[in-house]
């Protein structure tokens, strides 16, 4: 009985000791938020960082570095920023605005996230989901699909004139013509 | 006597002391801001404000807060700890033109701003440490109608035009 008792005991003992254990424990995600990516045209990358562990993460540096300065250009934002503490619960996102330079596809790969998960303890290291590959649209494909037609229309309009006005004028003509006569009759 | 003076004056310098030492003292800021206007890349938005801060005093390790339109953003820095950087983003594009007017908070104000949301006061009450100010330029394209609308409404004009006149000859 005693012995049952000392069981449960120690039991309860490593539950309590456990629930205040107060790692924290950081999830980085990485997201695109364009629909279209376009050679010559931002793009916007968010990170968010989810704090689902039970302590604060302090000394926490995200960092991506993905994008080279041959593939893309740096419009807003920096690629690599520190937060001093992610409370539990909690999360923090970051934006970063890119520039393409070339058209294609790419290959996003992940960030990294290194953190302290409790007092004293050594830094500990996540990476994001890498997004794989991502197609590049040329600004020329873009304009295609994208821009204003409206030269193009107009200029259709200009060639179809010949083949609507002149009938008309043929007709015009005869119209007034005969019009004319019957007026006078 | 004159002992207990010193001390009590000790006390309250470190007091004093402690408190301004990690507060920026006539923060002067000069930023950039970005905010995303091309509706046909997304259908999100994002603002990025990237700042460097100046102070009256030698700062270390400045802990800032920014407050848009009743949220609260931690501030994140570049590793060196000199650059400064707030962004967010909204699921749905802003599309007129608008101003936006951020708040930066130390970790006092911060604090502060807490307790006012907590005891539902206005939140415009605390005093923040500097503010910033930019404005939206709205979206990007000025063509409210497409130029293939155009060509169609053209299109249908000239075919009623042209079967009106048709009838009447027939008739």
């Amino acid at each position: 009985m005693s012995l049952k008792l000392i069981t449960i005991f120690l039991i309860a003992c490593a539950g309590l000791v456990h629930a205040e254990d107060g790692d924290a424990k950081l999830i980085l995600i990485k997201n695109v938020l364009n629909s279209i990516i376009t050679e010559g045209n931002d793009l916007m990358v968010q990170y968010t960082l989810y704090n689902i562990g039970d302590g604060a993460a302090t000394d926490v540096n995200l960092a991506d570095s993905s994008f080279h300065e041959s593939d893309f250009e740096l419009v807003s934002g920096m690629t690599s920023v520190k937060w001093e503490r992610i409370l539990a619960g909690t999360n923090v996102s970051h934006v970063v605005i890119v520039r393409p330079l070339k058209s294609g596809a790419f290959n996003f790969t992940s960030a990294v996230v290194q953190y302290v998960a409790s007092e004293g303890s050594d830094t500990t290291f996540g990476m994001s989901n890498d997004l794989g590959e991502l197609d590049i649209l040329s600004l020329k494909e873009f304009k295609r699909i994208h821009a204003s037609h409206l030269i193009e229309w107009g200029l259709f309009g200009v060639w179809c004139i010949p083949s609507i006005v002149l009938p008309y004028m043929l007709y015009y003509k005869s119209k007034s013509k005969y019009s004319l006569k019957a007026k006078k009759n | 006597m004159g002992f207990q003076r010193l001390i009590n004056f000790a006390f309250i310098f470190v007091l004093f002391g402690g408190a301004t030492a990690n507060t920026c003292v006539q923060p002067t800021p000069s930023f950039s801001h970005y905010t995303s206007n091309n509706e046909k890349l997304s259908q999100s938005s994002a603002v990025v404000v990237e700042f460097t801060l100046k102070c009256k005093n030698k700062v270390d390790d400045l802990l800032l807060f920014a407050d848009v339109e009743g949220t609260q953003i931690p501030v994140t820095k570049s590793p060196e700890g000199n650059n400064f950087q707030v962004s967010w983003t909204s699921s749905s594009l802003v599309q007129a033109r608008k101003m936006y007017k951020v708040r930066f908070f130390d970790e006092e104000g911060y604090s502060n701003l807490r307790k006012a949301i907590r005891s539902s006061q206005d939140i415009n009450s605390v005093k923040e440490l500097f503010q910033v100010e930019f404005k939206h330029p709205g979206l990007s394209s000025k063509l409210w109608i497409r130029s293939e609308l155009l060509a169609l409404i053209v299109a249908t004009i000239v075919f009623y035009v042209v079967c009106k006149e048709r009838s009447e000859v027939i008739a």
